[in-house]
């Protein structure tokens, strides 16, 4: 078994480095279809066509576009993901200074969505029909009916503008970084924000699927034998409905990284998402490009974690 | 069952409520938190040409005079200056004992390194047009064979001694004192920067400058923190620190102002400005500006390249309503290319008033016929255009609609098309469009912009919209090359008349600037130039406990 | 019991789908049922409360509520329906070319999704929309193209789990041809499935929009979408309430909506199809 998995991985690997390829020139065509460059941002209201060009030509921009992909290439198999074509900052910088906050926030908000919908969800399944499992039901539908903005928004008008419990946008206050306090009032809000949502989903996730699996065959046989309710459950039903469930956390992973672009724009977050969506708006390619490349490289982890994590949670399914 | 539930979501209650105490306010005391909309792309004079770039750097740096309300020019790190009768040199004195913010002394030196920079081809900043009057500047500027200053027969920038510098202009220019203030002349260290390449220097990021506050830290994107600087020549400002924080979102912005986060906040959306002015604890700051926002179109494409369609699109538009509805009152109907402010400024030169009766009439005139969809059509032509703009610049954005609205009651059909502003800018500059709505930074002299937007012969420069009338060249190019402000004034005032006549844009409004802040801070100017109120800073005092 | 008679019993469906055509309704209705022209500015009437003349009140160009929130409905549906449409019918191909392949197959074209995955969504719309505008037709487009890959995810794990079913094997040793029987039997079988994740991103595709609109792209003014209508309403929150909340709860009733129907869906659908396939 160990040999096969082994081959599974390698041939995985393999397939990962080429799909990174063919993601980054997807994306770098792309970006340079789009009308307009760097310059109009750099030079802002002063525009001239001829600064323009000038710019245009300091960032290397009137080259032949193999040629600067190919560039961006070679120097990104070195690890030099180039610099901000706003900021002159080298971005790898710019990825790991927002890396922080941005998995503070996504990574909370996991936490929370998972220790709150995984817990709840089983019970509404188990309690099927009961007041828990509509109570469940509601609070969930509701939260993946509402737009993560709009939730964002309403929470800083409640608890910020109306009760004054917490504040309203940013990081921490300035002079008190180390203040712990001071960054976990800070993070509430967003947190909560992108949380909920997801707890939502989790939930409903969690709960169908564990319906499904209390259903299958080889529980009711159990059932059949005596074997007492609760073990069942665990043992049997509970494992094979976390399939679907890691599947969802798989797919929730590349925001994980990519950053929660909604939720930091409305609480101005220095994540990830808001670097990158900027980047695209400022035509900030290498930027974009050295974001791209992270947020693609933990999809394709991500896949094949989850593809091992199904192996080990049904020893069924088989890796081909 | 219940407790495990019930146990859990009561501690992670408790826990909530436990971490919402009230904030802590850095804000409102000596430390004065400034919230704006963008970061600042960088902290150098020389290169830096965006607005948020403007308002970051212009505490941090001095230039040789600054502006006052009435935008004349008063000494800042010149104490006085002498023009030639010829208005050809100018002479400086300047200030002694001041010091750059690591200590060393200023002298006219940085000056004339400063200004050299803008001219060096190498560099790349917008500001060198300003600075075309002076001698040698075809010579230093070229491209493909600058000149060194020393190679020139006539230096244009000359130090006298340490604390005295000369200009030499090849032609009197009446806008050159103006074109020495802040945000785009402040003056760069000599000693830091010599030999280094402006565009790329670590100083762009760290700046040192001889201002009323100095570079503490800059979190990009996040936070930029100055504090004050104790051997400022004018005396130490009152305030701490100067606490940039960066919020995208201007209705968040407000939250924050409100819920004591930031003290300070720029272009507020301005229905709300009114609740606010009532609101204790808080107050209004507004100043006139220089930029104006307008209609404009391609003068050199149908249906825009008859007269009386030009005219009747600019009755059709109920420009007073706007600026009351859009602006709240925060705004001026703007007749021309200079604002009410400016010396320039000729009240003679009346807007076409609001005539939907008027507008149908020239269409008709025109030739224009409704069609069977109440659109106009003329030879089988519907009257049908796209308006494009900026999709970032929301009061731009509900201008456009309201004008679709007005087009569409005397029959003409307007598409709009928001656009990023990086494509925008493209096609503004590539003269790809067909209508537009776009504000103008402008300038706080007549020149450069009126010229450079206006002139025949700068098609490839901001006159995008193709305007050309010889006679309007002609007042142009006068009022340059006189630096008698009564003979601008004559030339711009007939300009103007003449510009009103062709109708080539429909002119709009002059924004005001506005900010809101607390009542316990006094002292700010509004200067109505561009973020004028930054220059306030150094005086700016908290008078609260 | 049949499914349809289920799905009616079910409360959830039922509520569900009471919503669903109140929305369909509005929508189609639209340029008849609504009082006002939906781009007719009144600037006089800027941010009036709710009134008999305007029952949901007027917005920041004194255009009437009422009328834009109905017009939303229309719009809205307009793209859910093109990007719903548009993600299902990718999905369902390339999940069920690989589920019941399986495979090389499977594996390939999973690679293919996964690179589209990669891409971040935000990107690729904001790159489309910079190149070709933000048109009601083009965000329609683009949301399709973000949301096709987890639809194609889910119809291979049911394609995957079917195709080893008995009446499968029986159809091959009856020499049905692979396009037969993944049509005839291995999708029509994954339709439940199928329709009940449509339904669910319907709803989906409305909240996308709106996140859109938020940032700026997305349909743009004056054509009304509720997305849209949300974000203008923002600045006057505090003192024109109406103009935001409205929109807002129409997005939420509709979403909510054609959540419960997709959960109604499912339930009536779901022991139908185990009684029927056994």
């Amino acid at each position: 078994m160990s040999r096969g998995l082994g081959r599974y991985i390698a041939k995985r690997l393999g397939f990962a480095g080429l799909m990174l390829a063919g993601v980054s020139v997807i994306l770098f065509t792309l970006m340079r279809l789009a009308p307009g460059g760097p310059e109009a941002v750099l030079i802002g209201g002063e525009f001239s066509q001829e600064v323009a060009a000038q710019v245009r030509q300091r960032l290397g921009l009137d080259r032949p576009l193999p040629a600067q992909y190919g560039s961006w290439v070679l120097a990104a198999l070195r690890g030099d993901l180039g610099r901000s074509f706003k900021t002159g900052d080298p971005v790898l910088t710019l990825i790991l200074d927002r890396l922080g906050p941005t998995l503070q926030l996504t990574g909370g908000a996991l936490v929370l969505a998972l220790a709150v919908a995984v817990p709840l969800g089983a019970l509404a399944a188990v309690r099927r029909d009961t007041v828990w499992d509509t109570l469940a039901s509601a609070v969930s539908l509701f939260g993946v009916s509402f737009p993560s903005f709009w939730l964002g928004i309403m929470l800083i008008l409640l608890f910020s503008e109306a009760l004054h419990l917490f504040p309203p946008s940013g990081l921490s206050e300035y002079g008190h970084e180390g203040d712990l306090g001071a960054r976990l009032r800070h993070a509430v809000l967003p947190t909560l924000t992108l949380g909920l949502i997801q707890m939502a989903s989790f939930m409903r996730f969690t709960r169908s699927s564990l319906l499904e699996a209390l259903r299958q065959d080889y529980v009711r046989t159990a059932q059949a034998k005596g074997v007492p309710g609760v073990r069942v459950i665990w043992r049997h039903a509970f494992r094979n409905a976390l399939i679907p469930v890691v599947t969802v956390v798989g797919l929730s992973l590349p925001t994980l990284v990519g950053g929660a672009v909604l939720t930091e724009t409305v609480f101005a977050w220095p994540g990830i998402g808001r670097l990158a969506v900027g980047a695209v708006f400022e035509r900030d390619y290498p930027v974009i490009m050295g974001v791209n490349l992270l947020v693609a490289t933990v999809v394709i982890a991500a896949n094949l974690l989850t593809d091992l994590a199904y192996c080990i949670i049904d020893p069924r399914i088989s890796y081909s | 069952m219940v407790h495990r539930i019930a146990v859990p979501l009561l501690l992670f209650l408790a826990l909530v409520v436990g971490l919402g105490a009230p904030p802590d306010t850095a804000a409102a005391g000596k430390d004065f938190v400034i919230g704006y909309l963008g970061d600042a792309t960088s902290l150098n004079p020389v290169i830096a040409t965006d607005g948020q770039s403007y308002i970051a750097e212009w505490p941090i740096f001095d230039s040789l005079v600054e502006l006052d309300e009435k935008l004349g020019v008063k000494p800042l790190l010149a104490e006085s200056w002498e023009v030639s009768r010829d208005g050809l040199t100018y002479t400086f004195k300047l200030k002694k004992g001041v010091k750059w913010h690591d200590g060393k002394p200023f002298t006219a030196k940085d000056v004339a390194f400063t200004f050299y920079s803008v001219l060096d081809p190498k560099v790349t900043t917008p500001h060198r047009g300003y600075f075309d009057a002076l001698v040698g500047f075809p010579e230093l500027t070229n491209k493909d064979n600058p000149k060194k200053p020393e190679e020139l027969a006539q230096k244009p920038i000359e130090v006298l001694d340490d604390y005295a510098i000369r200009f030499r202009l090849r032609y009197p220019y009446g806008a050159f004192l103006a074109v020495l203030v802040n945000p785009r002349a402040g003056i760069v260290p000599e000693h830091v920067l010599r030999g280094q390449d402006l565009n790329t220097a670590e100083f762009n990021r760290k700046p040192i400058g001889t201002g009323p506050f100095k570079f503490v830290e800059w979190k990009r994107g996040e936070r930029l923190v100055l504090e004050a600087n104790p051997d400022y020549h004018a005396g130490r400002p009152a305030l701490d620190r100067l606490i940039y924080r960066v919020i995208p979102d201007a209705v968040v912005l407000l939250q924050e102002l409100r819920a004591g986060g930031v003290d300070f906040i720029e272009r507020p959306p301005l229905t709300e400005v009114g609740r606010l002015k009532q609101t204790p604890g808080f107050k209004v700051l507004s100043a006139d500006n220089t930029s104006y926002t307008y209609f404009g179109f391609r003068q050199d494409l149908a249906p825009f390249n008859d007269l009386n369609v030009r005219r009747a699109l600019y009755h059709a538009i109920d420009i007073p309503a706007i600026v009351r509805e859009v602006l709240q009152g925060y705004g001026t109907v703007s007749n021309g290319q200079f604002p009410p402010g400016s010396w320039a400024f000729d009240p003679s030169v009346k807007p076409y008033p609001y005539d939907p009766n008027r507008a149908k009439a020239l269409l008709a005139e025109a030739g224009w016929k409704p069609g069977s969809d109440g659109i106009l059509t003329k030879d089988g032509k519907r009257l049908s255009f796209s308006l494009r703009h900026d999709q970032a610049d929301q009061t731009v954005k509900d201008t456009a609609i309201i004008i679709q609205e007005f087009l569409k009651k005397v029959g003409v059909e307007a598409t709009i098309e928001p656009l990023d502003w990086p494509t925008f800018v493209k096609k503004l500059f590539a003269s790809e469009f067909e209508g537009i709505v776009v504000a103008w930074t402008n300038f706080h002299d007549p020149d450069p912009f009126a010229y450079s937007i206006w002139h025949s012969g700068q098609w490839k420069a901001r006159n995008f919209a193709h305007y050309k009338n010889p006679r309007a060249d002609a007042a142009l190019e006068a009022a340059r090359r006189t630096a008698d402000q009564a003979e601008r004034k004559k030339h711009y005032a007939e300009f103007s008349k003449i510009l009103m006549e062709d109708a080539p844009y429909v002119f709009l409004y002059f924004p005001q600037q506005v900010y809101v802040t607390r009542q316990t801070y006094e002292g700010f100017v509004p200067v109505p130039a561009f973020g004028g109120i930054y220059q306030s800073m150094k005086a700016v005092r908290f008078t609260g406990r | 019991m049949s499914g349809l008679a289920r799905l009616v019993r079910s409360r959830r469906g039922l509520l569900g789908g009471v919503v669903v055509v109140a929305i369909l309704t509005a929508g189609i209705l639209a340029p008849a049922v609504a009082p006002y022209s939906y781009s007719s500015q009144s600037l006089l009437l800027r941010l009036k409360p709710p009134t008999a003349s305007h029952w949901l009140g007027t917005d920041g160009f004194g255009r009437d509520i009422l009328t834009r929130v109905v017009w939303g409905a229309r719009v809205s549906l307009e793209i859910g329906f093109l990007a719903t449409g548009l993600a299902i019918l990718v999905g369902t191909a390339v999940g069920g070319a690989a589920g019941y392949f399986g495979g090389a197959v499977d594996t390939a074209i999973m690679r293919v999704a996964d690179v589209f995955m990669s891409v971040p969504a935000l990107f690729l719309i904001l790159v489309v929309v910079a190149l070709f505008g933000a048109s009601l037709l083009n965000t329609a487009l683009v949301v399709g193209l973000v949301t096709w890959a987890p639809v194609a995810r889910i119809v291979r794990g049911e394609c995957l789990t079917l195709r080893a079913r008995d009446f499968v094997e029986a159809a091959r040793a009856l020499g049905a041809s692979h396009g037969r029987i993944l049509a005839r039997h291995v999708l029509v079988n994954a339709l439940p499935a199928i329709i009940v994740q449509g339904t669910l991103l319907l709803g989906q595709t409305i909240l996308i929009e709106s996140g859109l609109s938020y940032l700026g792209l997305g349909v743009q003014p004056p054509t009304p979408s509720w997305g849209n209508m949300v974000v203008e309403g923002r600045q006057f929150l505090a003192s024109a309430w109406w103009v935001s909340t409205f929109p807002g709860l129409a997005i939420f009733a509709t979403v909510l909506g054609f959540n419960l129907f997709g959960d109604g869906l499912r339930d009536a659908l779901d022991p139908a199809l185990r009684s029927g396939s056994r």
